[in-house]
């Protein structure tokens, strides 16, 4: 469950009014809930890594709500989705995240291999442009799905439907650009995928590691144990470099495991008649944070809160609690 | 939980029933053999038809009589999705084609699906292997900690080769004739012979042994007066036909041996007139063990990679057992679960001895487990039966007459 903000504000706020020292206006809060947020968030990796020692070394209990690394790994529950990548074959065959959040770790890739298991075959209408990524193609007789081979005179190998259509009369979107002139007329087969053939987990390797991985017969790539490898670039249709990822064999689609980057929180206001803040739940975005963050929060706002006040002890305070808190976690 | 998903119908006869009960289109039916359905085609009229491993049959509610389906369906993950509406109480019938044809329809349903899915219980996929030393083997808190799934498929794949080589039960045999030319190709996925036998009219083998009395030359150059190769336009040396090979084929061999012709009565039986004429191998200074048979000799031409038999093999039946290395075809990459132990230790050992800075204690002990557990699948894999091993056995005590 995440972690209101109203809470956090208002209680950041007592303990500020109680000691008299001073108010931090929403716009301050919010800054500083955002650097507090991802502060906390960030320090879930080393701490994991270092608690992950003790399983490592098999000193770790066992016990059902004191395993701090599963409290840790359960903290990033939160941020953990299944995100389904996008296919592009411009400038090369790429996958990349086209949805929402931004992601922040790749976890486990799953490509998925569908069944290449209904063929047929269908006869172009002749309206076919040089170079179109559609292609009409009349009485096809069944339901393609995405992800199907193309082939036929004048479709580059390897050619894929983009969008599952119908029947029996229909246009194909098909991912290269490149259909020649000759792709008229002509009569394309197709090798429908309808089902979820494999779920292999892609191994991601660094460039080099890739290259020497193909180039053993014994670890070459395959639908079994497909490997990939992440690189940053412009991949169509977007404009501005992103991750990208390459795999190999080219699956029909790929999802991965990924930890998303917390969404900004924001504590919103109206002005009430008095002219003070009032709280606007509805358009107020809580912290992702699981609640047990709740207690971090507040400790480690103040101890910002503190800096901006220019008050010591708040700042000393807030940081014996936040270190005697890290030392009970780590001990 | 079982690892057996088939029932026996669907392990011995290849078929499995299903009753279409909605009687509306689009209705699915999922199979649950071993074997997943390989699909081409539905139409008999098209090439990919073929490909099918299964045929589909129906009949109607209440009658037995089934006829091939042969409308259109598509299958999924082993799903059959019928595109047209089935009558509600029909029959559907998905037979895996079998070398007798099957139960159905017309029993036409050739192929070897069925057969090949028998006898798989004994076994166990590379891909089980690694994936079960995933889960098992690796891991926090565990002598491998981590390991890129890449190493140990290279591992797993290097140990099915070492296994196939010594440990692994030799499967792989070819019936082959022995051509005018006196020569057969190696086999595609040939390694290394085991035996090769040629067989008599009652299907008895008897064994062909390779020969030291002649070889098959690497190179032929051709020589000029002088002795020295000559060379091609491209200046490579000009090859010709080897005339020891000529030779050797053109060989009686009654007159190296001076022995009865190997398809007479007395075949394979030592004796008769081994070594007894002067001009013969051994004639003059005793028997030579290696050449005291008269099934024929075969060598290896390393030249064209071929099987080279003695001129007494020409228009025979033999049969070549040879080794592979377990990887050539998917259907290969299966281990004995008798040996299934054995690949994990070979696996944890090859992962950890390859690392730096491991005790070397706990290299010593994995490559022991490795040694015990190889000595042990080979023991297994022996199939030393009691029963067998004494009834061998009491030939011991059987008088030899001179």
């Amino acid at each position: 469950m995440a972690v209101n903000i109203n809470t956090v504000y208002t209680t950041v706020l007592y303990i500020l009014n109680k000691e008299q020292r001073g108010y931090i206006p929403p716009a301050e809060f919010n800054s500083l809930a955002v650097q507090v947020q991802n502060e906390i968030f960030e320090s879930y990796f080393p701490d994991g890594n270092q608690v992950n020692r003790l399983n490592q070394s098999n000193r770790q209990n066992d016990t059902e709500f004191f395993n701090m690394f599963k409290d840790i790994s359960y903290k990033l529950h939160p941020f953990e989705r299944l995100a389904t990548f996008t296919h592009s074959e411009l400038p090369q065959a790429r996958w990349t995240y086209q949805g929402a959040g931004e992601i922040f770790k790749l976890g486990v890739v799953t490509p998925i291999y569908n069944y290449l298991n209904n063929t047929g075959s269908a006869t172009s209408n002749g309206v076919n442009a040089l170079g179109a990524t559609t292609l009409t193609i009349n009485n096809i007789g069944l339901t393609i799905q995405a992800g199907s081979i193309i082939t036929g005179v004048g479709i580059p190998a390897n050619t894929t439907v983009l969008t599952t259509i119908g029947t029996p009369i229909t246009s194909i979107t098909i991912d290269k650009a490149t259909t020649a002139a000759s792709a008229n007329l002509n009569k394309y087969s197709f090798s429908n995928s309808t089902g979820v053939g494999s779920t292999p987990i892609a191994e991601i390797l660094s460039f080099k590691d890739y290259l020497q991985t193909q180039y053993s017969s014994l670890t070459r790539a395959s639908k079994e144990y497909p490997i990939g490898y992440i690189e940053d670039m412009i991949v169509s249709p977007s404009t501005v470099r992103e991750l990208a990822i390459s795999i190999d064999p080219k699956p029909s689609l790929l999802s991965v495991n990924c930890l998303f980057a917390p969404t900004t929180p924001s504590w919103t206001f109206t002005v009430g008649s008095l002219g003070q803040y009032v709280y606007n739940a509805t358009t107020s975005i809580n912290f992702e944070l699981d609640i047990a963050e709740q207690n971090n929060l507040i400790i480690n706002i103040l101890k910002y809160a503190g800096i901006i006040i220019n008050d010591p002890q708040i700042v000393q305070a807030a940081a014996q609690e936040s270190q005697q808190e890290e030392i009970n976690l780590k001990r | 939980m079982a690892l057996l998903t088939e029932n026996n119908q669907q392990y011995y006869a290849g078929s499995q029933g299903f009753l279409s009960s909605t009687g509306l289109a689009g209705e699915e039916f999922k199979t649950t053999f071993d074997t997943d359905l390989v699909f081409g085609n539905f139409n008999p009229l098209e090439t990919n038809y073929a490909l099918n491993n299964f045929k589909l049959y129906t009949a109607a509610a209440g009658v037995q009589q089934y006829t091939e389906y042969t409308s259109a369906y598509t299958i999924s993950n082993n799903t059959i999705k019928f595109i047209a509406a089935l009558t509600a109480g029909t029959s559907v019938v998905v037979q895996l084609k079998s070398i007798e044809g099957g139960l159905y329809g017309n029993k036409d349903a050739y192929g070897t699906a069925v057969q090949e899915n028998w006898g798989s219980y004994s076994y166990i996929t590379l891909n089980d292997i690694i994936n079960n030393f995933m889960v098992g083997y690796v891991g926090d808190g565990k002598l491998i900690g981590t390991a890129k799934k890449s190493d140990i498929l290279f591992f797993a794949k290097r140990g099915l080769q070492e296994f196939s080589y010594d440990t692994l039960k030799s499967i792989k045999s070819q019936e082959l004739n022995i051509p005018p030319s006196l020569s057969v190709p190696m086999p595609q996925d040939y390694v290394n012979y085991v035996g090769m036998s040629w067989v008599d009219k009652a299907g008895i083998k008897h064994i062909i042994y390779p020969t030291t009395l002649t070889s098959n030359p690497y190179r032929i150059p051709l020589q000029d007066s002088d002795g020295i190769p000559t060379q091609s336009n491209f200046g490579n040396n000009l090859k010709g036909t080897s005339q020891t090979d000529q030779r050797w084929a053109e060989n009686n061999l009654k007159n190296l041996n001076n022995e009865l012709d190997n398809s007479s009565f007395w075949a394979n039986i030592y004796g008769g007139g081994f070594g007894n004429g002067f001009g013969t191998v051994g004639g003059q200074y005793g028997l030579q063990p290696e050449v005291a048979q008269i099934n024929g000799w075969f060598t290896i031409n390393e030249r064209e990679n071929k099987f080279s038999f003695s001129s007494d093999l020409s228009d025979k039946l033999i049969i070549l057992e040879y080794i592979s290395d377990g990887l050539s075809a998917d259907g290969d990459t299966r281990v004995p679960k008798m040996a299934e132990e054995a690949m994990y230790a070979y696996l944890s050992h090859a992962i950890i001895s390859t690392r730096v800075n491991q005790p070397e204690y706990v290299v010593n002990r994995l490559s022991r487990e490795k040694t015990a557990k190889l000595r042990n699948a080979k023991i297994r894999l022996s199939n030393i039966k009691l029963d067998e091993f004494t009834q061998i056995m009491r030939g011991k005590s059987k008088w030899i007459k001179s």
